[in-house]
């Protein structure tokens, strides 16, 4: 069995996922997208705040795989390898 | 099974009859002539004040509590620390064990004034139900709905609200605020912060059938909320799925929540929601869910309205009290639009609005509207703050005049009414589109008193020396007092407020984030309660419909 791709969470979303800071998915998701509807339905609470109800990424959250920003690797068609580690990251804009 | 058998007519038993983990005090009937069980006895029975049912739910609070914990939630060595504990401190929280719905209910229960409790026991029972199906849903892990429904802000302070007080909901761009006083609006004490770090652009308050619901709508990196609590912002309504979301089809996504406006009292699970980018909803079952308003939305104007500075948004609704299915709606730029078919139709209302902005002066749609008020005794008449222009319509929006004569600017945001005199109206004009700050640096409330024939300066105890201040859209608002009270707040976080009705100003509050939205509530406890409407259900119990599968 292949090495399960794990999430980071960050803390403001840690209330909906009983406090875990990682989650890692059961199945072996090929894409972000995939990646991302594994997560959200362990824990549907976390969908709205990171994608909009159009299915994007939402402006200033970031998503790494690894330490690559998927901005640059395809979005949500971006590809997903086995022991993938995948970080959900506020952006630092702001006033 | 737990059988409560004696809530607050408890005699002394010996101690050693029980054990460590649940304990009973001594009565007070050897202190004074009131009789209970100290632990468990009401701040209101210790006041002396009459006792009713929600002093049982207090009870059943206190018994929750040391159910799940094992400890009561107000302690001491002798009787004095124990009354002291009940009528000021705050329970301990419980601890993560505890799910966070029950410890909502335990809070709600315990809170120190009847009026902020459940107002009925079946509602304490809804909610504790709820508390119980959502703890089943979320041990099938496949389908975890352990988010919560609600949240209790730890570090928010609180305000403790009786019958008969009036509050001030404050939204500012990192967070909500609320003020309590009373009648005599002298002073004030500060709940808060709410949502902090996120923008509230919207508050409502919602007393219809009986409640006491103060909306808001929530911006931040993770999206906007329409959420709302039920006991004066202890715990608040935290959707899994956001509620008002644009359908596919449109390909849009929501932004901002920019007016939130309750229905007819006789309709009180009807509700608007204005939004960004600009678009209309309406929910029918008091704001479970919500429907975009396809009428407006499919309005051919629609593809050519442009953004504003503050972006493209539906910022005003107001509805006709004399005609349900009448609404006008504000649009930055769009202009006034209004339905007399409850939303399926639409029309372009801006005979007579400049839009300076543009190549003709007088287009048919285009206006950059920033804000409409009308008094519910004349709703055929309605008062208007343009980008550039104020305006007064005397037929329902079919045409407006230019009533900006006397005023050192015609430019500004606010147009408030006064409560009772439909003739009076206020705004707070600022230098110019280019430089959006009270004119010369002095502070002004412009009044009339004839309809907008002549305007006259308010400014005992505005300042009036370097004050380069901006007070936007819905950062004013007036109470139903006398005599009346009128409110604003500013882009530098100062909150202002009259009670003669603009003839004396006083400094509420300074050094808020900038301020976007005031509104007024005056709490009454007496009114009947619809106990048939689909309201009376407990709020908690309804959330956990909207988000179970």
């Amino acid at each position: 069995m292949s090495a399960p791709v794990t999430f980071h969470i960050p803390g403001a979303l840690r209330q909906f996922t009983r406090g875990q800071g990682t989650v890692a998915i059961g199945h072996s998701p090929t894409t972000l997208a995939d990646a991302l509807s594994a997560l959200w339905t362990l824990y549907p609470g976390l969908r709205d705040r990171i994608a909009t109800e159009q299915g994007e990424i939402r402006e200033h959250i970031n998503i790494f795989i690894g330490e690559e920003h998927v901005r640059y690797t395809g979005g949500l068609m971006s590809p997903v390898a086995a022991g993938s580690e995948i970080s959900i990251v506020p952006a630092i804009s702001g006033g | 099974m737990i059988k409560v058998l004696d809530f607050g007519l408890a005699r002394h038993a010996d101690a050693a009859t029980f054990d460590g983990a649940t304990r009973s005090f001594g009565t007070m009937e050897q202190m004074s002539s009131v009789s209970g069980t100290l632990a468990y006895m009401a701040p209101e029975v210790l006041r002396g004040e009459a006792a009713d049912y929600r002093s049982d739910l207090w009870a059943l609070g206190v018994v929750l509590y040391e159910a799940v914990s094992g400890r009561l939630p107000f302690d001491g060595r002798t009787g004095f620390e124990i009354s002291s504990a009940i009528l000021r401190e705050v329970p301990k929280p419980l601890g993560s064990s505890v799910p966070p719905g029950l410890w909502a209910v335990i809070q709600k229960c315990l809170a120190k004034e009847p009026i902020q409790r459940y107002q009925r026991a079946g509602e304490a029972q809804a909610a504790l139900e709820a508390v119980q199906s959502a703890a089943i849903v979320s041990t099938d892990r496949a389908t975890d709905q352990s988010g919560p429904r609600q949240t209790v802000l730890l570090g928010a302070r609180h305000i403790h609200v009786k019958s008969g007080d009036f509050l001030l909901l404050v939204g500012t761009t990192k967070g909500a605020f609320l003020l309590r006083s009373n009648a005599q609006r002298a002073r004030w004490d500060v709940g808060g912060p709410y949502f902090h770090g996120h923008a509230v652009y919207a508050m409502a308050y919602d007393g219809r059938a009986g409640q006491h619901r103060i909306w808001a709508s929530t911006q931040s990196y993770w999206g906007t909320l329409l959420r709302s609590t039920d006991d004066f912002g202890r715990s608040w309504t935290n959707p899994q799925e956001a509620t008002i979301r644009f359908p596919a089809d449109t390909g849009l996504s929501l932004k901002n929540i920019w007016q939130i406006a309750t229905g007819p009292a006789d309709e009180p699970d009807l509700l608007y929601c204005g939004v960004e980018p600009a678009a209309l909803f309406e929910s029918r079952d008091g704001g479970d869910t919500w429907t975009l308003v396809r009428g407006l939305f499919e309005h051919p104007h629609r593809p050519r309205w442009m953004p504003g500075n503050g972006g493209l948004t539906l910022h005003t609704i107001v509805l006709d009290p004399t005609e349900p299915r009448r609404m006008y709606v504000g649009i930055s730029a769009g202009g006034v639009y209004r339905t007399e078919d409850g939303g399926r139709t639409w029309t372009a209302q801006n005979r007579g609005i400049r839009a300076m902005f543009m190549p003709g002066k007088y287009p048919e749609f285009g206006q950059c509207i920033h804000k409409i008020a009308m008094h519910p005794a004349r709703p055929e008449r309605l008062f208007l703050q343009n980008h550039w222009g104020l305006y007064r319509s005397d037929d329902r929006a079919e045409n407006w005049k230019d009533i900006g004569t006397g005023v050192p600017s015609d430019f500004g945001f606010p147009v408030v009414m006064h409560p009772t005199n439909p003739d009076c109206v206020y705004v707070v004009p600022v230098e110019s589109d280019q430089f959006r700050c009270a004119c010369d640096g002095r502070l002004r409330v412009y009044r009339t008193r004839n309809g907008g024939a002549s305007w006259e300066a308010l400014t005992r105890g505005l300042p009036q020396d370097g004050a380069y201040e901006t007070v936007l859209r819905d950062a004013m608002t007036a109470d139903a007092l006398k005599p009346a009270g009128i409110y604003f707040g500013t882009r530098n976080g100062q909150l202002f407020g009259s009670r003669d009705e603009g003839k004396t100003w006083r400094r509420i509050l300074d050094g808020l984030p900038a301020i976007v939205c005031i509104r007024t509530v005056v709490v009454d406890a007496d009114r009947p309660r619809a106990a048939s409407s689909p309201r009376a259900r407990s709020h908690a119990s309804r959330k956990s419909r909207r988000t179970r599968k």
